[in-house]
């Protein structure tokens, strides 16, 4: 039986075209695996590609957005600072004194145009109190950048221009740098830097309890007093007190306020 | 990955063996080519480094069986009539001897078959069949004796069973 089965077994076959049709079947098997798996490979590192790219804009872009370029300082006995990126929004605020945070918490600033922002905080209920009791608003724009501090000056003097009790200044940033470590918003300590001209036992403790109406008429107090004494021929190293570093005359003080 | 060549050799050595191995399990040609093409593929694409050409025909085997269980899995091919193949094969290769024999074995159930197929034509010992089925050895000899006995009834008893 063995080698009947044996024998039986023998006699088949596979035929040569079933060979044929088996090997053409593997060859074009294998030739469209290795296609797509290249086409796979390249698409992985194309996709790798665009989403390192896409991760890189992000994170410049996130930086770009999120870095101040300038801070415009509004002080009158709130002292808060607007801090603004080079698109022109507000991407955060400061509070220098509890009067400060109270209005910073008041109103929603963030991502807003400067434009609107300053709008915001001027026409905000706490502002408007202190305007209506004749306190002193200013608005230091201050950045190292000049084209855009120049752009914002210009749009904050135009809204600015014919209020009552608000002025509105241009301040390189290097001039005011120290005015954080005394605790002093950028427009709080530039009106401090302009009462120290006249008077140098004024400290900046003194002047972080006074109001901006206080210190406007401490320095217009100072700057008639030298007027006087330079009339009576005593007052001459004081010329020129009243001019900022880069030679300008200030927009406040006597005859150059906006009103 | 196989390369070509190396897939063109396969199928020169082993081809007669698939097909014996189809014969035993399926119903047409039609399948019986599938079964090649599945496992020439598979052949192609495996990365197993075979040992020596009886660990590669033991794995060739061992897939050919497994293939050929799949195609018993598809509804389709279930419900076709079965000996079908032999009568195929008949008529396209009519120099097939022992036909009896050959029909005898095809009518056994399909684990006698293999276990036929396997022993008498490829001279395997029942431990390499246990092997290679993942079966326990004695399972092996318990089918080898019933399907010797099957056959030895199918064929009128003249045949010896040895």
């Amino acid at each position: 039986m063995q080698n009947e089965i044996k024998a039986a077994f023998e006699s088949v076959h596979a035929n040569d075209a079933m060979k044929a049709r088996t090997m053409q079947f593997v060859s074009d098997t294998l030739a469209k695996k290795q296609k797509p798996y290249r086409r796979v490979l390249f698409n992985k590192w194309a996709v790798a590609a665009y989403a390192c790219l896409l991760l890189c804009a992000a994170t410049a872009g996130y930086a770009l957005y999120f870095t101040p370029s300038l801070v415009i300082s509004m002080d009158i006995n709130p002292s808060i600072e607007l801090q603004i990126n080079r698109f022109g929004k507000v991407i955060g605020t400061n509070a220098y004194n509890e009067d400060g945070e109270a209005l910073a918490q008041s109103v929603s600033l963030l991502h807003k145009d400067y434009n609107e922002a300053v709008k915001t905080v001027v026409q905000s209920e706490s502002m408007q109190q202190y305007l209506k009791e004749d306190e002193f608003l200013s608005i230091a724009v201050i950045s190292e950048n000049e084209a855009q501090s120049d752009e914002v000056y210009a749009a904050v003097s135009q809204y600015t221009q014919n209020k009552e009790n608000i002025e509105c200044c241009k301040v390189n940033e290097s001039d005011v740098a120290d005015a954080h470590t005394f605790g002093l918003s950028y427009g709080k300590y530039r009106m401090y830097l302009e009462v120290l001209a006249y008077d140098q036992t004024i400290t900046p403790e003194q002047v972080k309890g006074m109001t901006m109406r206080e210190i406007k008429n401490l320095l217009d107090e100072e700057q008639q007093d030298t007027q006087s004494g330079q009339q009576n021929g005593n007052g001459s190293a004081q010329q020129g007190a009243n001019q900022d570093g880069q030679g300008n005359k200030h927009q406040y003080g006597p005859g150059g306020k906006n009103q | 990955m196989r390369s070509e060549d190396e897939v063109n050799r396969a199928i020169g050595q082993y081809a007669d063996m698939i097909k014996r191995i189809c014969l035993i399990h399926l119903k047409n040609d039609a399948d019986t080519e599938d079964v090649f093409q599945t496992v020439f593929l598979k052949y192609a694409l495996s990365r197993i480094a075979f040992e020596n050409e009886a660990h590669e025909k033991a794995w060739l085997i061992r897939v050919t069986i497994n293939a050929c269980k799949d195609v018993h899995k598809s509804f389709f091919r279930t419900h076709t009539v079965s000996m079908d193949a032999l009568k195929e094969m008949q008529d396209n290769n009519p120099a097939v001897q022992n036909m009896e024999v050959l029909e005898a074995v095809l009518k056994l159930p399909e684990k006698y078959r293999r276990t036929i197929y396997l022993h008498y034509y490829e001279g395997y010992t029942a431990p390499q069949i246990g092997t290679i089925l993942g079966k326990n050895v004695n399972t092996i000899y318990t089918w080898m004796q019933r399907a010797k006995q099957m056959l030895r009834q199918a064929l009128g008893g003249e045949q010896d069973a040895k």
